[in-house]
């Protein structure tokens, strides 16, 4: 398979035009235009244009530090709901996390490196693979037969029917926004860390 | 049993299982591994990396933002 048409890029170009389908062209020009920026990234380093990579350093890690920052994100950020504020945040967070694992290239996986620094992954992680696939196809499921109805009460929720009218409580939407921007912050340090 | 209950079904019993295998990975000799390793292999490659930041921060803005 070529360099650059790998089962990431493939998966981004469909979740675009899943988008399409659903009706939300913003979400499928982000989708395909991050694949596209990937792309180009993978050409421009193939050309040797691309400086040394930056901003491999280690983020901080202090479990009392990142759960205190993440619980003031949550409550300053989700205290208006559907905000200029927040979405100003959130995209600006978005910017910021992809920025940060964007700029360091692929290891190779080499011989020497494969039997020592890396371990290998083990068919048990074919369990996170079904679950994952589980959960799509449910979403799936539930998104071809809501479509097919008026009334939502009805018939097959998706996950969005589910958890927005919970997020209309401000505690549970601090809780889960505090969630989200920690496993943002641990989804973003893993990948600097893998990167180096 | 209504389609409505149907629906939740499902997505609880995914719940479910999300949770035993993340105390399932945790145990001593798992064949499962824990989500932070299985993370750490697959966000060597850049492509990768990206896309998981991307698919975590899009979630983030569909539910707090649309």
């Amino acid at each position: 398979m070529h360099r650059w048409i790998d089962p990431a890029l493939l998966i981004l170009v469909v979740t675009g035009v899943v988008h399409v389908i659903r009706g939300a062209p913003v979400d499928a020009a982000i989708f395909v235009g991050v694949a596209a920026a990937l792309i180009l990234t993978g050409l421009i380093e193939l050309k040797g244009r691309l400086g040394p990579a930056r901003g491999t350093g280690e983020l901080p890690s202090h479990p009392i530090v990142v759960l205190a920052g993440s619980i003031v994100f949550g409550v300053v950020v989700g205290w208006p709901r559907f905000s200029v504020v927040s979405e100003t945040v959130l995209v600006v967070v978005g910017l910021v996390a992809l920025a940060a694992v964007w700029r360091q290239g692929t290891i190779e996986t080499t011989a020497t490196t494969a039997t020592t620094a890396i371990p290998p992954v083990r068919w048990g992680a074919l369990a996170w693979v079904v679950l994952a696939l589980a959960w799509c196809g449910w979403e799936l499921v539930s998104f071809v037969h809501e479509v097919n109805v008026d009334d939502v009460s009805i018939g097959h929720p998706t996950l969005s029917d589910i958890v927005e009218p919970l997020l209309a409580h401000p505690i549970v939407r601090w809780l889960a926004l505090t969630a989200w921007i920690a496993a943002g912050y641990g989804l973003v340090r893993t990948g600097r860390r893998a990167a180096r | 049993m209504t389609a409505r209950d149907l629906t939740y079904a499902g997505f609880a019993s995914i719940g479910v299982v999300a949770v035993a295998l993340i105390l399932f990975s945790h145990r001593a000799n798992s064949p499962v591994p824990t989500l932070s390793a299985l993370f750490g292999r697959l966000m060597r490659k850049r492509t990768t990396r990206v896309a998981l930041v991307l698919a975590w921060w899009w979630i983030g803005f569909h539910f707090f933002v649309r």
